[in-house]
This record gives C-alpha cells, sequence and structure tokens, in this order.
C-alpha cells in the first residue's frame, strides 16, 4: 500500500510541476507581399547544422518551383532575391526528434521580413525532419505554390 | 506483495500522467491574457496606418493570439489609429520572437522572452526603427496547482510585459514621418 501511495503521489507532483508545450503549426506572410516575385532564394545554413536541416529546405523549395541554393552567411547576397533562415530544435525522448523548426524568408537586401512559418510537435505527434519542412514550407509557401499549379 | 500491486498503481500513474500531458497539449495562450490593457495614450499616433506581422520562433506562444494581442495593445495606446493588414499600410511593425525560455519544471515558473521589433517603410521596404526587447515574468499559482496552467500563465505575463515593454519603445519615438531613413541601424538584422 506504501508502494501505490509514493507512486501516485510521485506521479500527482510530476503533473503539478511539469509543463507541457502545444503543438502548433502556423505560416505567414507579411501583408502586400507576393512571394513569386522572389525567385531566388538563398538558404543560410546555420553553423549548428549537424542534421542537414538547409539541405532539406533547399531541396524542399526546389520542389516547390524556386530557384534554391545554400551555404554559410555571406557579407552580402547580391544574387538572392531572398534570404531564407531557420532555426531547428531537437529533443531526446527514447530517440532523437525534431521538436520546433522556424523558417524566416526575408528580403536580401533589405531584411524585410516577407513570411515565417513555425511547426512544434511534441514526442507524441513527432515528425520526420523531412515532414517538418514540408509541414512549415507548406504553410508558408502553400497559397503561392497552390497559384501557380 | 509489491508484484500483486504493481499493475493497479502503474495503471493509476498511468492515467495521472496521460491527464497531465492532455492538459498540457490543450492549454494555448489566449489574446486577452497577453493584451496589455489600460496604459496612458501616446500625445501623437507613432502612424496613421500600419500592417501588423509577428514571426520568429514563438514556442508555446500561439503567435495569432498575440499578434491580436499586440494589435488591440497598439491601439489602445493610441500610436496608430487604425491596423491594415491589406498589403496598403504605408509602415509595418514586424515583431520577432528571437528567444522564448520555458522551464521544464518548478513551482513557480520564470519565462524570459527576447523579440526583436522593427519597423519598415513598405514603399521601399527602408528600416526605420530596430529595437530589441527583452521581458521576464515569474507566475505564481495564479494559474492554479496543475504544471501546465501555470506555465500558460507565466507565458502569458512574459508576453504582456513585452508588448508593454514595446510599445514604451515606439512612444519614445514620436511620429514616424519625422524618422530619418538612416536612423536604424541597417546591420541590426
Amino acid at each position: 500500500m506504501r508502494n501505490l501511495t509514493l507512486v501516485v503521489a510521485l506521479a500527482a507532483l510530476l503533473a503539478l510541476l511539469s509543463g507541457c508545450a502545444t503543438n502548433n503549426a502556423t505560416g505567414d506572410v507579411t501583408p502586400g507581399v507576393d512571394l513569386a516575385e522572389f525567385q531566388n532564394l538563398y538558404v543560410v545554413k546555420t553553423p549548428e547544422d549537424r542534421n542537414g536541416v538547409a539541405e532539406l529546405i533547399t531541396t524542399r523549395l526546389g520542389e516547390l518551383g524556386y530557384n534554391a541554393a545554400s551555404g554559410p552567411a555571406l557579407e552580402s547576397y547580391e544574387d538572392a532575391d531572398a534570404l531564407v533562415t531557420y532555426v531547428d530544435r531537437w529533443m531526446w525522448d527514447i530517440t532523437m526528434y525534431m521538436l520546433e523548426l522556424t523558417i524566416t524568408v526575408e528580403d536580401a537586401q533589405s531584411g524585410y521580413r516577407l513570411a515565417s512559418g513555425n511547426s512544434l510537435h511534441t514526442s507524441l505527434t513527432r515528425l520526420s525532419p523531412e515532414e517538418m519542412v514540408d509541414e512549415v514550407l507548406g504553410n508558408i509557401f502553400g497559397s503561392a505554390s497552390e497559384g501557380s499549379e | 506483495m509489491i508484484s500483486a500491486r504493481m499493475p493497479r498503481y502503474v495503471l493509476i500513474a498511468f492515467f495521472v500522467s496521460l491527464l497531465s500531458l492532455l492538459a498540457g497539449c490543450s492549454t494555448v495562450t489566449t489574446k486577452e491574457a497577453m493584451s496589455v490593457g489600460a496604459v496612458e495614450k501616446a500625445q501623437t499616433y507613432l502612424a496613421e496606418t500600419a500592417a501588423v506581422s509577428v514571426g520568429g520562433e514563438p514556442r508555446s506562444i500561439n503567435i495569432e493570439n498575440f499578434e491580436a494581442a499586440l494589435v488591440e495593445s497598439l491601439l489602445a495606446a493610441g500610436l496608430v489609429r487604425e491596423v491594415d493588414n491589406s498589403g496598403s499600410a504605408p509602415y509595418l511593425l514586424s515583431v520577432d520572437f528571437k528567444n522564448v525560455d520555458l522551464p521544464m519544471f518548478g513551482g513557480s515558473f520564470t519565462i524570459n522572452i527576447d523579440t526583436t521589433w522593427k519597423v519598415f517603410d513598405t514603399r521601399d521596404r527602408s528600416l526605420l526603427i530596430s529595437e530589441e526587447v527583452a521581458s521576464t515574468y515569474t507566475g505564481g499559482f495564479e494559474g492554479g496547482v496543475v504544471g501546465v496552467n501555470r506555465m500558460r500563465v507565466a507565458t502569458e505575463g512574459a508576453a504582456r510585459e513585452n508588448i508593454r515593454l514595446g510599445l514604451e519603445k515606439l512612444r519614445a519615438v514620436g511620429k514616424l514621418d519625422m524618422v530619418p531613413k538612416d536612423a536604424a541601424d541597417a546591420g541590426s538584422r
């Protein structure tokens, strides 16, 4: 009986002390921006990216019909219309998984934010990195790609 | 004796944990809780009309509700007469979440939020204002005793404080059409 009480008490304590993030998927294009005007996109690879996220984004942008390339941050981006930056967060739960991905698209010259999207999936609803990239870019470019089909 | 009771208390522990998990996945930061509310009105409009856009990495903050709270607070503070997101506004207020620190466990949750507030002239997309805003809020038990609710209330508090601090910085600018184009540090991005 003591063991039963102890386990229930510990579980209740965990419930009281823990915080759980909600699953989220958002995408927003800045008012007045037509993403179709920005055909040459440069994905700025972060130095910490050891999971090939920049390549996944670049590949998916190509599939959406954009001329996309990736590489390190540069002094200037004369050949690019827009920069694509991202933040990926990973978590361990039995295996490593991508908890959250944020992608921002901004004017390569002025830094004007053109669009951004974010997906957060906790362990029980985890997605593969490819699916996370697909979800975020789908939310950002969804209307543009639908219009071009 | 322990093995005989094992399935029962493991089952109870599982359901308590599941309840906690499901409750956490249903809490959403609300517009009402993130709005600044009654504040001293600015003496002059920053701009008659402006568009508002929020992006970046919001973590568990509901970005649509944050944007709605920001718009409501901007109007209440008298910094703009109208928010127009149709694409024809002459100015854009762009708020980006740079960092949201969320603790995993605790009796009282302290949330830190870092955002960048930028104002652009939409006609040539030039940067007029760039401000970093850092806010902190420690929630007690005003959200109840369940962790996920206390986390939500603390997050809403930090978001509300971030909006309040951002509005203060905008209020100090005055009128946007008096701000020279080279006033903002273009290299800050």
